[in-house]
């Protein structure tokens, strides 16, 4: 018989109290918050206000400790009074902006480190690209400034207030101008303080100035329909895609949103739908976006023109003079005409863009584009993009006015020009004229050290803020850490210097929320602003499109563009050049940041360097290996720079990256590569990236470091399984079928049960477009060492993950030529086509590595995985050569403690950049993907705190998460509804090597293209 | 048994005339009991300078880390494991010699095994070196034995080919020790007992007291005996075992099944090799000719081109395997040993090992001590780059083309494996000097049977076959220390 | 009464020394012990000294090395902490095949030789009980107990009779190394 005693502790037990009751519910007293931080929870979250402010309050403490020189960083410090809601241990997200996108900023202890996609972002929908991956680590860069500069020497805000207003007073009474130099600001709020800066100094003039610009679709718009904006691009609704040049998967206006559009007609679910895009695409050099396309044709700059215009002839059936200067490339002729036919069949779903910045080629693109049918459907002009407003014809005035001396004053808000802007020269002697200059670089840059005073701006993690890079999506920037340094915003020093009423930018941020933008979301007040802060962004009903007629006459137009190619065309003894740039450096703004320096190029597989790009054939022809550095002159300009053969380079061309040769960027960006910037020419208002340079040897060699140096497949169909989207309609499983099951033999091999969960992952060849994002993740994620130039020469990078990037050559359709030798007896390297292939750890069942450890430091875990226990390792390398798909990683240094790499990222600031859970490799120990174990642990507990099984989607994989592909799937295989199972029963499904027998838990799906006909 | 003589056709085991035991005694103690020769200062100089540029290379690579050496994330290892099974093959013949020419009553081996035993032991110690020095972390190298430990039940991988490495160069290592040991008892005696003062202190605690006493001699014998017994087919375990570090893997050209026996022989092989590059130096250096002679160094060159031919059938089925197999990596991997990068380095593994050694098939090679000479050297070069062709050469190119990569070694790769070699005769000539090069007791004990004067007895005894007495004078024309003259009166 | 405790037939030539342990034993005079340079076959038969049992020893240790080796991978890998190595058993018993064979030899050779030591009294730093010093380098050596009744001179005859280069009659049993 029970007994009937009551055995009670404490009185609220005995008289159940509510809060007491209350209490029990919980299996933690105090409530652990758990539920609204991890994943995506902090949105739907309950975090009060004060809460986020009290965790800004424990940043501050933390974190100016944590930054300002002497404290030794690797003492931790417990808390003295506990902020509520930071648990030790336990990741708190905040939202925020990049560059227009809204994000979730991962902090731990105060600290952000790591960024990622708000999945309920409009442009990435949670994915983001390297850069903003890699975006984290600029904040605790340690040679950003750390205070006010007055001529290179240190100065306090105080005083340099004071200086500053003074000297503003003085310039407006000299009536001389005031400029402002920003690169593109999308942000309402700064644009109001500019604006009230205007008021307070009418002299005063905004001038956007992009190194890269977009004026010529800009411009190109206004005249053809009088609307001066940079459209929005649908390509989720285009089924046929042409572009000439135009990179919109790596490099052109908005590439993550742009990726995502794209594969959302290639990928796995519109392949099941029987849907596929078709892509042809019309460039000089290979870019991601055209190893991308079903159909690439090579054309020298001076072609593009023509090309063009006889696409247009095509379509319209008129003849603008000039068509007949395509002739030479009989290849490029039949593309176009093929392109035209598959155009007009697809109107209403055709989308025709060009990467160039001139004006009158923008306005015959529009002429195709109304044509097919285009706005309203694949462009959007009255939902515009205000990613790129710069104005160059403007920026060339202002150069031209410092010059003549007519300006005062001059602010450089995230512009570089000395840098950047083709005629550096001039910059520089139109500066020492100008009275006062400062900039707001938070980095000793090439303008800033010729600029009076220098008032460094907050790194975005750091600042309030907000963003409009489309039309109606307006995001919020939130300080996630206190300053790092002593910095101040840009915006606060203009309200400073402008006398403004509010004087600090937070308030005036609120206020101009509180008038303008809350009431576009919605929302209203406090509340509206606290749930602001919590889901990051608002968004507008999108205006209804309205209906555009292109009336422009074209002759005048056609007549320039042939002016214009004409004046491309290279003479005998010299070559057509094109400048592009790289996804991991873009304009080089950031060229200090070390995980993109050593993110390989997508194509070229090439880190720490630019160089000259040329056809293998060109190659052959001019006698020049990989690496040998060639002299290059344009423009009265000339660099040396290596050479690298690559495929699909048009014959006769070569092509250079913008954004190296920094020399004023920090110990990183210093000196890697050349600046190719002043070989951009003006031409009718805008800066043009192509022209005609001459080539001569040097007779040295700099060798590249590239992380792939074999280039072809040599025929081995079971890594990579390729198939055309009509042999696709007909077999959905073409060869995805793997070798036949060859006998298990029970003797060696026992069945493992996976009883809990089975993790494995699904990767699409047809969505990866091999932009990189995962790597910077990864690295990021996983604490990955940057091993610089010299290692990564020597074949020893550390990424967990990699792209590999196979070439094949098609002359005559019959399925490519994929070994060696038959490539080295090609004469034509044009028709190349390329994939991409993510390779990480495969987490074989059956893993060779395993079996070879002496000391038991790799093993295979109850839920599939294969574990590394770093400290188990005595570093005998059995494993890595035993590994059939290479993915394991050897510290061959103490990466995070040898002063040689100092320059990378292992000192006292970008440490704290680490991320907690993972620990650091030590020198001589194995490493690799572990399918980041901890973020699977992470998931597990939270469903455990909830009481609840782990559902699929509560573990994302960093590669995963940031993918804007969503190429890359993982998950529960025990789980049959689970995304990943679902992708793994697709019939395109295969496994890389799998006639080895090594299981692996990762599964590809075939690579699919979309060629109808043989091309050309 | 001792006393009876052996028929005439044998060819002398030893020559010279009025060989008596003391007079071996005094042959074989000569560079033990005086001081060195200019020869061997010379030769210990350069040996010493050798092995400290080893521990130089070796110390730089524990502080810096194993990046010091040109090795990537394709190719693992190169030189190193290169070296090693290098240095273990060559210590094969050692044992061989000593042991399985025992069982089968070589007693042309008694003249060579002290030496070639010693080789065996120094060889190990090599290639143990390069075990330790390769590793990440070198100063956990105690890891890999199944010891308790304080990290809980942490234990080995019995699985692992290395652990299997670890317990065979342990076993191989003390085993040839103790082996070696004890045969050198009998002779450290004679040393006791010819020396005085100091040295006989230290040769009387060395020679743990031995007296020839009848019993121990019997003892001894069966030691020997079941020693020998027992490191036959502990030597072939060892390469054996060694081969499937490489068998067991999924690399191709690694992942074949004739490796043990290829490995095996080779090991003989190049370690035969190595026997005749070191005696043929000594005998004449230590003017030891009338007990290792041309009979020794022909029969020697014989297992040469006989281990050597066999290496090259290996090479054969490899390459025929590989294309029967129809395995698209196991073809390019072997296509790829001569029309990739690499082509040099399988050019001379081909080259060296089964082109140069058929020469042997001609007397006048085998018996030609500069050509010898020449020929043992080559044969270990090749055998150097089988190991690197079947190491590098089948790493930088497997499965996934765009792993692929290529190996430069550093200067410390460099150093550390020419250290090796000057370690290797830093402590084969600290040898020589202390240590009795030839088996006393087992010279004398053939003394009687097989020299060349116990021939001679007979001839002056007449009544022997004619036919056999030429065929025995003829045999005699090949060695160089031999007075032909002798035998024109008899 | 002579001092002498032991009579020594030193011989040139093993025939001749084995010849003189045939007229000696003719003669019954008990022989000591014979020392020589290097293994005489035959001799202990004559002598009547049975064949060495070492190698029974030799097998046991064999036997205990594979069978030790063996237990502890079975207790490592099987019992104590059975573990996914590549997706192969636990209980993986080719691949303890070679483990087993190496303890198996490293016992047998060091049981062996150390019993070998053991029975024959050798360690490192044993005073020699050493007759004559010759007897390690080109002497074989004869030793007859003095203290029989036959007389010395007999013996000395048969040995010189035999072919003995040499016959010594010590007043101390063993060269001293002082």
């Amino acid at each position: 018989m029970d007994s009937n005693k009551k055995y009670w502790k404490g009185l609220e037990e005995l008289d159940q109290t509510t809060e007491f009751v209350e209490l029990n519910k919980h299996e933690f007293a105090e409530p652990i918050p758990i539920e609204d931080v991890l994943t995506g929870g902090g949105l739907m979250g309950k975090t009060p206000r004060r809460d986020f402010l009290k965790a800004l309050g424990f940043g501050v403490g933390a974190v100016s400790l944590a930054a300002c020189q002497p404290v030794p960083v690797h003492k931790s410090m417990p808390y003295l009074i506990k902020p509520e809601e930071v648990t030790p241990g336990v990741a708190n997200f905040y939202v925020s902006t990049y560059e227009g996108q809204a994000i979730l900023v991962k902090t731990r202890e105060g600290r952000p480190i790591k960024v990622e996609g708000n999945p309920n972002d409009l442009i990435g929908k949670g994915g983001l690209s390297a850069r903003a991956q890699a975006s984290v680590l600029d904040l605790y860069d340690i040679t950003r400034l750390k205070n006010p500069v007055k001529n290179n020497g240190d100065y306090g805000w105080e005083q340099l207030d004071n200086f500053i207003k003074d000297e503003l007073t003085a310039i407006k009474a000299s009536g001389k101008n005031i400029r402002l130099i920003t690169s593109t600001i999308t942000s309402p709020s700064t644009l109001a303080v500019i604006a009230d800066f205007i008021t307070a100094f009418p002299t005063a003039k905004h001038i956007n100035y992009d190194a890269v610009s977009y004026t010529g679709i800009i411009q190109g718009n206004q005249n053809s329909f009088g609307k001066a904006v940079l459209p929005h691009y649908n390509f989720d609704k285009a089924d046929v895609i042409v572009s000439f040049g135009a990179d919109f998967l790596g490099t052109w206006i908005s590439p993550v949103e742009f990726i995502r559009q794209y594969v959302q007609n290639r990928n796995n679910k519109s392949l099941e739908a029987k849907k596929m895009s078709r892509h042809i695409h019309f460039e000089t050099g290979m870019s991601v976006t055209g190893s991308n396309a079903d159909a690439r044709i090579p054309i020298k700059p001076s072609e593009e023109g023509p090309a063009l215009i006889s696409l247009y002839n095509a379509i319209s059936g008129k003849t603008l003079p000039g068509d007949a200067s395509l002739t030479n490339n009989k290849v490029a002729t039949n593309a176009v005409a093929l392109a035209a036919r598959e155009l007009v069949a697809a109107k209403g779903k055709a989308l025709v863009v060009a990467g160039s910045n001139d004006v009158a080629t923008q306005i015959l693109v529009n002429a195709i584009n109304s044509l097919l049918g285009s706005y309203g459907t694949t462009i959007d002009l009255d939902n515009p993009s205000h990613q790129f407003a710069g104005n160059d014809s403007e920026f060339t005035e202002f150069v031209a006015e410092m010059n003549r001396g007519e300006v005062g004053a001059v602010f450089f808000l995230d512009a570089n020009p000395v840098y950047d802007y083709y005629k550096s020269k001039d910059v520089v002697s139109g500066l020492k004229k100008v009275r006062l200059s400062v900039s707001f670089s938070d980095h000793n840059d090439e303008t800033a050290n010729l600029c009076t005073a220098v008032a460094p701006n907050h790194h975005y993690l750091e600042s309030w803020g907000d963003d409009n890079a489309l039309e109606g999506y307006y995001t919020i920037l939130q300080p996630t850490i206190n300053p790092v340094y002593d910095t101040r915003q840009a915006e606060h020093s203009l309200l400073v210097w402008s006398d403004s009423a509010t004087k600090d930018y937070y308030t005036y941020v609120r206020n101009n929320w509180d008038q303008k933008l809350l009431a576009i979301g919605g929302l209203t007040g406090q509340k509206g602003w606290e749930t602001l802060l919590q889901t990051g962004f608002i968004k507008a009903a999108p205006t209804a499109p309205g209906t555009y007629s292109f009336t422009y006459t074209l002759d005048s137009v056609s007549q320039k563009i042939l002016d214009h190619s004409k004046a491309l065309v290279a003479s005998s003894g010299s070559v057509e050049f094109a400048l592009y740039q790289t996804v991991a450096l873009r304009d080089g703004k950031r060229a200090n940041n070390p995980w993109l320096q050593e993110l390989p190029d997508p194509v070229s597989k090439v880190t720490w360097d630019n160089y000259a790009n040329v056809s293998p054939s060109d190659m052959k022809k001019w006698g020049y290996e990989d690496g040998d550095v060639v002299k290059i002159d344009a423009n009265g300009y000339s660099i040396s720079i290596p050479v690298l053969s690559q495929p699909g380079q048009a014959q006769g061309t070569i092509s250079l990256a913008v954004g190296y040769g920094r020399t004023i960027s920090g110990p990183v960006g210093d000196n890697v590569g050349k600046n190719t910037f002043p070989l951009y020419s003006l031409r009718n208002g805008t800066l043009q990236t192509a022209g005609v340079a001459t080539l001569t040897s040097t007779g040295d060699n700099s060798p590249l470091a590239q992380t792939q140096t074999h280039h072809s497949i040599e025929g081995r169909y079971s890594i990579i399984k390729e198939a055309t989207f009509k042999e696709y309609i007909k077999d959905p499983a073409v060869r995805s079928g793997g070798e036949e099951d060859h006998k298990e033999y029970d003797l060696f091999w026992q069945k493992y049960e996976h009883p809990t969960y089975n993790w494995v992952m699904a990767i699409d060849l047809n969505a990866c477009t091999g932009c990189g994002a995962c790597v910077v993740a990864c690295s990021a994620e996983n604490n990955v060492p940057v091993v610089g130039k010299d290692e990564v020469r020597r074949r020893r990078e550390m990424h967990w993950i990699r792209i590999d990037r196979y070439y094949s050559f098609d002359d005559n359709g019959d399925g490519g030529k994929t070994e060696e030798h038959e490539i080295a007896n090609l004469d034509s390297y044009d028709n190349v086509r390329v994939v991409y292939q993510p390779m990480l750890c495969q987490h074989c069942d059956h893993a060779p590595c395993e079996t070879v450890c002496p000391v038991l430091a790799t093993v295979h875990s109850s839920e599939g995985l294969n574990h590394m226990a770093y400290n188990r390792c005595v570093g005998t390398r059995y494993c890595a050569n035993n590994c059939p798909y290479k993915v394991r990683r050897f510290n061959w240094f103490n990466y995070w403690n040898d002063a040689r790499f100092e320059n990378y990222i292992q000192n006292d600031h970008t440490v704290l950049v680490l991320n907690p859970d993972v620990v650091t490799r030590f020198r001589g120990v194995m490493e690799k993907c572990s399918m980041c174990i901890q973020r699977i642990q992470a998931g597990k507990l939270k469903a455990k705190i909830e009481k609840r099984p782990l559902k699929d989607g509560d573990v994302k994989v960093a590669c995963q998460q940031t993918c804007p592909a969503n190429a890359i799937v993982m998950g529960d295989a025990n789980d049959p509804n689970s995304e990943v199972s679902k992708a793994l029963k697709s019939d395109r499904t295969y496994y890389v090597l799998e006639e080895l027998g090594t299981q692996p838990g990762v599964g590809y799906q075939v690579k699919v293209r979309n060629i109808t006909e043989t091309e050309a | 048994m001792a006393s009876h003589s052996e028929s005439i056709i044998r060819e002398p085991l030893i020559t010279g005339d009025n060989i008596t035991y003391a007079q071996i005694t005094n042959d074989v103690l000569r560079p033990v009991e005086n001081m060195p020769g200019r020869a061997w200062w010379i030769g210990f100089t350069i040996a010493s300078l050798g092995a400290s540029l080893w521990v130089f290379a070796v110390s730089w690579t524990f502080w810096y880390g194993i990046g010091e050496w040109g090795l990537n994330k394709t190719v693992g290892w190169a030189w190193d494991i290169t070296g090693f099974v290098w240095w273990v093959g060559i210590g094969h013949a050692g044992t061989l010699i000593s042991a399985i020419l025992l069982l089968f009553r070589q007693n042309w081996r008694n003249s060579i095994n002290r030496s070639a035993e010693a080789m065996t032991i120094f060889a190990v110690i090599c290639a143990a070196t390069y075990v330790v020095s390769h590793m990440g972390r070198p100063w956990l190298a105690y890891w890999p034995l199944p010891l308790p430990n304080q990290f809980g039940s942490i234990w080995v991988n019995f699985n692992s080919p290395l652990v299997w490495d670890v317990f065979a160069i342990s076993t191989y290592f003390s085993v040839s020790l103790v082996f070696w040991y004890t045969g050198l008892l009998p002779d450290l005696a004679s040393i006791r007992d010819r020396a005085t003062g100091i040295r006989q202190k230290i040769y009387s605690v060395m020679s743990f007291g031995w007296t020839g006493s009848v019993k121990t001699w019997q003892r001894f014998e069966t030691v020997c005996l079941i020693l020998a017994g027992i490191s036959t087919p502990l030597v072939l375990s060892v390469h054996t075992i060694v081969s499937m570090d490489f068998a067991t893997s999924l690399e191709p050209g690694w992942h074949t099944t004739i490796f043990p026996p290829y490995f095996v022989a080779g090991a003989i092989f190049s370690g035969f090799a190595m026997v005749q590059t070191l005696l043929l130096v000594t005998r004449k250096v230590l003017g030891l000719e009338n007990y290792i002679t041309m009979f020794h160094i022909e029969a020697m060159n014989k297992i040469i081109l006989l281990t050597g031919s066999i290496v090259g059938v290996a090479y054969l089925t490899e390459f025929f395997i590989a294309y029967y197999s129809g395995n698209e990596y196991e073809r390019y991997t072997f296509l790829n040993r001569f029309i990739g990068p690499y082509w040099w380095a399988g050019c001379m593994m081909y080259g060296c090992n089964v082109l140069m050694t058929q020469l042997m098939w001609f007397k006048s090679v085998r018996r030609n001590i500069p050509i010898s000479w020449v020929l043992s050297i080559v044969v270990n070069i090749g055998m150097w780059f089988e190991r690197f062709v079947i190491i590098v050469v089948s790493l930088h190119r497997d499965f996934l083309p765009s792993s692929w990569a290529m190996f430069h070694p550093t200067w410390v790769d460099m150093s550390v494996f020419i250290g090796s070699i000057g370690l290797f005769f830093t402590m084969f000539l600290l040898f020589i000097r202390v240590l009795p090069s030839i088996a006393m007791g087992e010279v004398k004990l053939i003394l009687k049977s097989t020299s060349e004067q116990a021939k001679k007895k007979l001839l002056a005894h007449g009544d022997l076959d004619p036919e056999q007495v030429k065929y025995y004078k003829e045999s005699l024309v090949k060695f160089d220390s031999v007075e032909i003259a002798d035998y024109q009166k008899v | 009464m002579s001092k002498t405790k032991y009579i020594l037939g030193l011989f040139a030539d093993p025939d001749e020394m084995m010849h003189g342990i045939d007229l000696l034993q003719k003669n019954s005079v008990p022989i000591y012990d014979v020392y020589t340079p290097m293994p005489i076959h035959g001799i202990e038969r004559k002598l009547g000294i049975k064949d060495s049992r070492l190698g029974y020893a030799a097998f046991m240790f064999g036997c205990l090395g594979g069978t030790t080796i063996f237990s502890m991978a079975y207790y490592m890998l099987v019992h104590d902490w059975p573990m996914n190595i590549g997706g192969k058993p636990a209980f993986a018993i080719p691949d303890f095949v070679p483990i087993t064979f190496e303890w198996t030899v490293l016992f047998t050779a060091f049981g062996m030789t150390l019993t070998f030591f053991y029975a024959t009294h050798l360690f490192p730093g044993r005073t020699p009980r050493v007759m004559d010093l010759r007897a390690t380098d080109d002497r074989f050596v004869i030793a007859i107990d003095a203290k029989g009744n036959t007389p010395h001179e007999d013996i000395t005859k048969i040995l010189k009779e035999a072919g003995a280069v040499e016959v010594k009659h010590n007043d101390r049993k063993y060269v001293s190394y002082e």
